[in-house]
């Protein structure tokens, strides 16, 4: 009984733990007076939302971050695919070595990789295009992509490939009509998850954005250092929305377990 | 009636590194057939089954289909037919749909698609699950679902990888009557894996027995089973009493001196001599019948027949079968076993 209670107060800890600075960016976006040390603002309002449409150029900034993940999904399933193909179904030579280099962003400060990002793009005047953003945005969505594409190849039951070629099936109508479908699942999440790499990314968006390309995680950061901390809140509040929502869209749609690893006959 | 599916496998060896998985296979299946490849596991059926539907190439040798050579052509140019031992059906597609499968990537338009895929699954009885999704269906119902996706474009040979070994007992005949049936319908060459002897001998035209990558003997059904071409065929054919002998001028004898009468023409020097159950005759001990003088160690109830184990003096141990009622014998009795020699098969060992 003094476990089963023990228990449910960690629980309940770790949950506040991580839901209790989500709400109080809520509370600071949706909050009217909120001063000194009190618990809670004095009053509510959505002026904030206003005021981050009116101070900060809310609706190109929203448009500019869309377009980037958009591009960056794409950009990562292009790179990814044939990447995670290829370690998962082939012999290939060094290929924990391959699949460490592709973690290895992720591995290390993104800060220091955005520098040396930052000095390719001066050098090559991308910084302030879409494109170029979104190519750096590659590098954070692609490792957890071939990963989760990996587990979905390896997965993948070999006779059902084999039962396509016998039916009749090129390599083109082999991956259109039985690859494709099978990997579905695993590739939902690979952009899902790449969309939302792109779409929270702050650090390397940092150093390489520009007047024509801010966007929401670095305009929420501009807005704090002008002081508007209750603007910063409410545009945290529109960046948070699209992570709750693929968060219970991959719940719904991919067995969580399944993203760890083999993903058979999913 | 068929005048397509000639399949002539010549010469193929294929290793994995130094292991020689099958080595100078050479086989000639007519238009038609429907020929196994029987034999245990690791004998290399399943792999040579794999060279002719191309998931595999051979180190060497030739595959040639109605007289044009296919050794390199790739598996969706061979227009084969498939019967996978795990089903393989697209989990993503549904009854109909996989069973259209073939018909939808030979580019067949869809009207006649779903007419000849209904048609299909009429052959094979499951005209009322085309909507079903296959996970909905029991073991023996996908694996009917698989003949029909296999035979829907009328392929020119098809290929069975021991299509009944997933499936409970009840089910294994009556899917093998299926696949009988289906193939005897369409006339259609047939080539069938199996390391199940029964279903060799029931379904097939004609048997090649392998071991270690080589094929040992080709026959008929009957040839194979009445006269085996050495110990491994016949100890694999479930012949159940295998008698060590040494052979001197056509007489047999056990190790024990005993003399064991044999059938003309068998083999000088040390042989085996072997012996369905069935055709070992029981008679009390004491009457003036010739044969093994053996002790009844254990018998079994088996439905429609009996059957009893027997140690001979020598510590032989030998079975027997009966019909019920034939012969009544308890545990302990004394009784003398007659071989008759028309009916023992002698090998070399």
């Amino acid at each position: 009984m003094m476990r089963r209670i023990l228990l449910a107060g960690l629980l309940v800890l770790f949950g506040l733990f991580i839901v209790l600075p989500l709400a109080m960016v809520a509370i600071e976006g949706l909050g009217n007076r909120w001063f000194g040390s009190a618990l809670l603002p004095a009053s509510w309002t959505l002026r904030w939302f206003r005021y981050a449409a009116e101070t900060a150029n809310l609706e190109a900034v929203l448009l500019n971050t869309a377009y980037i993940a958009l591009l960056a999904t794409f950009f990562t399933l292009v790179v990814a695919l044939p990447a995670a193909w290829a370690l998962a179904r082939r012999h290939v030579a060094f290929k924990a070595g391959l699949v460490a280099l592709v973690l290895l962003p992720r591995m290390i400060p993104e800060i220091t990789f955005a520098l040396g990002v930052a000095r390719i793009f001066y050098n090559f005047d991308l910084t302030n295009t879409y494109a170029g953003i979104a190519l750096a945005h590659v590098i954070l969505a692609a490792p957890f992509a071939v990963l989760v594409l990996i587990a979905t190849f390896e997965g993948m039951d070999q006779r059902l490939l084999e039962a396509g070629r016998v039916c009749g099936c090129g390599p083109l109508a082999l991956a259109r009509r039985v690859i494709l479908p099978l990997a579905m699942p695993g590739i939902i999440a690979a952009a899902l998850f790449s969309f939302l790499a792109s779409y929270n990314d702050f650090v390397l968006t940092l150093l390489v954005y520009g007047p024509d390309t801010v966007t929401l995680p670095v305009q929420t950061y501009l807005s704090i250092g002008n002081g508007y901390m209750s603007v910063a809140g409410a545009i945290s509040v529109i960046l948070l929305a699209p992570s709750l929502l693929f968060l219970l869209l991959l719940l719904r749609m991919v067995r969580p377990e399944a993203l760890l690893g083999g993903m058979k006959g999913a | 009636m068929t005048t397509t599916g000639h399949l002539e496998i010549e010469g193929i060896a294929k290793s994995w590194g130094k292991l020689a998985a099958l080595s100078d296979i050479t086989l000639d299946i007519a238009a038609g057939r429907f020929v196994s490849l029987l034999g245990p596991s690791g004998c290399g059926k399943t792999t040579l089954l794999r060279l002719v539907a191309g998931s595999l190439a051979p180190d060497s040798g030739r595959l040639v289909l109605d007289g044009r050579e296919i050794t390199r052509l790739p598996t969706h140019r061979r227009n084969m037919g498939m019967v996978f031992q795990s089903f393989a059906l697209f989990p993503h597609l549904s009854v109909a749909e996989n069973v259209a499968f073939p018909l939808r990537v030979r580019g067949v338009g869809r009207a006649e698609r779903e007419r000849r895929a209904a048609e299909a699954l009429a052959m094979v009885h499951l005209a009322a699950y085309a909507g079903a999704s296959p996970r909905q269906l029991s073991g023996g119902q996908q694996q009917r679902v698989g003949l029909a996706r296999a035979i829907v474009y009328r392929p020119t040979v098809l290929l069975l990888d021991e299509p009944l070994s997933n499936l409970d007992t009840a089910l294994r005949e009556e899917m093998r009557l299926e696949i009988g049936e289906v193939t005897h319908r369409l006339g259609i060459t047939a080539i069938y894996v199996t390391h199940d002897q029964r279903e060799a001998l029931a379904l097939s035209d004609e048997i090649a027995v392998m071991r270690a990558g080589r094929i040992v003997q080709v026959g008929t059904p009957t040839d194979i089973h009445r006269r085996p071409a050495d110990a491994f065929v016949a100890g694999f054919l479930g012949y159940a009493n295998a008698l060590p002998l040494t052979v001197a001028g056509g007489v047999g004898r056990l190790a024990d001196g005993t003399v064991v009468g044999l059938p003309p023409g068998a083999p000088e020097g040390t042989a085996v001599a072997f012996m369905h159950a069935s055709d070992v005759v029981l008679r009390a001990a004491g009457s003036d019948a010739v044969g093994l003088a053996c002790e009844v160690t254990e018998l079994a109830f088996m439905g429609e027949r009996m059957e009893f184990a027997l140690r001979h003096v020598s510590g032989l141990r030998l079975k027997a079968a009966a019909p019920i009622g034939a012969s009544v014998f308890a545990r302990g009795d004394r009784v003398t076993a007659e071989l008759p020699p028309e009916r023992l098969v002698v090998v070399p060992p």
